[in-house]
């Protein structure tokens, strides 16, 4: 909010999203165009809202490639490598949650979130495992709600 | 005119559970406020889950949700004053004379005049809330599908005039979220529509999930990169309370900043920041005959204070009566009460009267808490911003990941909510503010629905949206709001 926002590019680059909306705006009027149905109950049916969203969509997406107005920089360098480490990590996390179970997927994420977010090593070791615990804690004895335990290891 | 209802809510307002989860909800606010981290709509997101999953009725977790809403417009006050950082949307003008009252040793008069000016302008709109819900619901009665077709389309033309500066971004946004409810079951037809043969989207995108992508995982990857920017300086806080010749200065500016967020946060879409941006300006230009305004006036802090917090609850009113919200935290509220398949509307306040009641009720409750909680308790909020992040945002993504999990109990959920929460990060590097694609997803089906059943009626007539006088008035209202800015701006040039 209070950070200048940086003029993004003139060129071609700054044109790139509205284009990408486009493709999807008319992709979505497609698929809406074949929506499967039997009958419907009313003069418009089910196909209808979405191909007039489809139109509208395509026709913002024009009008912003036109003029693409203010958007901030793109990270680069070093910010770029953690926000793709970040979402990376929380891909695995996802994926490990039911596998590796609750405890250990969460320790490593959150030592590794901790860590990006400059803590040190020992900070951020304690961070993973104190957080899973507490989290552990609060959700299986106080609020009575199931994690996973990891079916790797109850075989399940 | 029947009160009733709010009778009926202070009783349950009034219950000892419910008082706590009052308690507790303003507490949280506070807190989510002050942290520039996260703000109401990231506490709302993130308790929702978890109050809708542990069983807590509808009218106790709708106390809670609203004890964080309007704490936060109490709570980013804080961090605007001290660190001239916004704690959320609200308090951007909270910083322009709040900031330099603190650099000239002021900072707990400053934080003191803006709980006072918080309270007032609450206060003043709760009542402003009580009195005009049920006056509005009684004209909404008259409302058929046509008449809330046309609502909607009023809905997305004042969020596509007030919010932001980029009007073609606010719609593409509302145009994406309404996009999102086509996924799923059509239930008038039996089709099956954008589902891809995935039985997972068969129900189609579930809410919580799309709200703690959006917003809650958005947030960490945002404020992971612009960690570099330095770190905060801290003011120190001080002794002192304001004078009162000062509070009486301020009065004025107080009842303006609450009658116009009132009226602001009531408009559909347009919430604290929008109210208090008006408030603010709309006091400088009254007021600032010495050009004191920005360097550390009283009323400069006092005005938009008062209104981002009155918008707060004029935001109900829209939301409660019609089903339409009246800002980005109120559509996630919208959101909320659907989930416990209420359907918001002029009935809610004779059918519905422990929640419509309770609410309300419980805000004025609320308001007396966070004064409370706020004058004496500020040295509380403020140590917790010096939190590290290294220890708050690994928390914050453990409740997203716990919240979708608790809920849906599948860990595609939470595949699902970290890709939305990647599309939310592009889109806000691309200059996009996410409330309006949550005002469209809560109205989406909605509009459709009643657009189809309109049409329905008419036998395909499109004349059934011009007929009534319902309709025209709101076409009118429609119409007025799309031009007033850009007639206003021209004014300005020409002037």
């Amino acid at each position: 909010m209070v950070d200048p926002v940086a003029r993004a590019g003139r060129g071609l680059a700054a044109r790139v999203p509205a284009l990408v909306l486009l493709v999807l705006a008319l992709a979505y009027g497609f698929e809406a165009s074949r929506i499967p149905y039997a009958f419907a109950s009313d003069p418009l049916g089910p196909r209808a809202f979405p191909l007039g969203l489809s139109a509208v969509l395509a026709l913002l997406a024009i009008a912003w490639a036109i003029r693409p107005g203010r958007a901030e920089p793109w990270p680069r360098g070093t910010s770029l490598l953690e926000v793709v480490a970040l979402v990376a990590l929380a891909f695995l996390t996802a994926w490990l949650f039911d596998r590796a179970g609750f405890l250990i997927a969460m320790a490593l994420f959150c030592a590794g979130v901790a860590a990006m977010f400059r803590a040190t090593l020992a900070q951020a070791i304690a961070a993973g495992i104190g957080q899973a615990v507490l989290w552990w804690v609060v959700f299986t004895k106080g609020l009575r709600i199931a994690l996973p335990a990891g079916s790797w290891f109850t075989g399940s | 005119m029947s009160l009733d209802y709010l009778w009926t809510g202070f009783a349950v307002a009034l219950q000892g559970h419910n008082l706590l989860f009052g308690l507790l909800g303003c507490f949280l606010g506070t807190m989510v406020g002050a942290l520039p981290a996260i703000g109401p709509i990231n506490g709302i997101a993130l308790l929702l889950p978890l109050a809708y999953t542990l069983g807590v009725p509808a009218e106790s977790t709708m106390i809670l949700l609203a004890g964080v809403y309007y704490g936060a417009e109490y709570g980013g006050r804080i961090s605007s004053i001290l660190l001239n950082v916004p704690g959320d949307a609200g308090a951007v003008m909270t910083a322009l004379d709040g900031n330099p009252m603190a650099r000239q040793g002021r900072g707990a008069e400053a934080l003191a005049l803006s709980g006072i000016a918080s309270f007032v302008g609450g206060m003043l709109s709760v009542l402003g809330l009580t009195l005009f819900a049920p006056l509005l619901g009684r004209l909404a009665i008259g409302f058929g599908p046509a008449e809330y077709f046309v609502l909607m389309v009023f809905a997305f033309a004042t969020l596509t005039s007030m919010v932001g500066d980029q009007p073609i971004k606010t719609m593409i946004g509302a145009a994406l979220g309404l996009a999102l409810t086509t996924i799923g079951l059509d239930p008038t037809s039996g089709a099956y529509r954008f589902t891809f043969d995935e039985p997972e989207l068969h129900d189609g995108i579930e809410f919580i999930i799309l709200v703690i992508g959006l917003f809650s995982i958005s947030e960490v990857l945002l404020l992971l990169e612009q960690q570099h920017r330095g770190t905060l300086q801290f003011l120190s806080i001080g002794r002192g309370f304001p004078s009162l010749a000062t509070l009486r200065d301020c009065l004025g500016a107080v009842l303006r900043g609450a009658g116009i967020g009132f009226v602001i946060g009531v408009l559909p879409g347009t919430g604290a920041s929008v109210a208090s941006a008006v408030a603010y300006t709309t006091e400088k230009r009254i007021s600032d005959r010495e050009g004191t305004f920005g360097k550390g006036d009283p009323r400069g802090l006092a005005a938009p204070e008062a209104a981002n917090n009155a918008a707060a609850g004029g935001a109900f009113v829209p939301m409660l009566t019609l089903g339409v919200p009246g800002s980005g935290t109120t559509a996630v509220m919208l959101g909320a009460l659907l989930l416990y398949n209420i359907q918001p509307g002029p009935q809610l306040f004779t059918e519905r009267p422990e929640i419509a009641g309770g609410l309300v009720a419980s805000m004025y409750i609320g308001n007396v808490l966070l004064l409370a909680l706020n004058l004496p308790l500020v040295q509380l909020f403020v140590r917790m911003l010096s939190l590290p992040n290294w220890i708050l945002l690994p928390g914050i993504l453990t409740l997203a990941f716990l919240g979708v999990y608790s809920t849906y109990a599948s860990t595609l959920s939470i595949t699902i909510m970290l890709a939305i929460g990647v599309v939310g990060y592009l889109l806000r590097k691309l200059g996009f503010d996410l409330a309006p694609v949550i005002l469209g997803f809560v109205l989406g089906k909605v509009m459709e629905t009643n657009l189809r059943n309109a049409l329905a009626i008419s036998g395909g007539e499109l004349g059934i949206f011009f007929e009534s006088p319902i309709c025209l008035v709101l076409w009118a209202l429609a119409a007025l709001v799309l031009v007033a800015p850009l007639l206003s701006r021209r004014r300005t040039i020409t002037g």
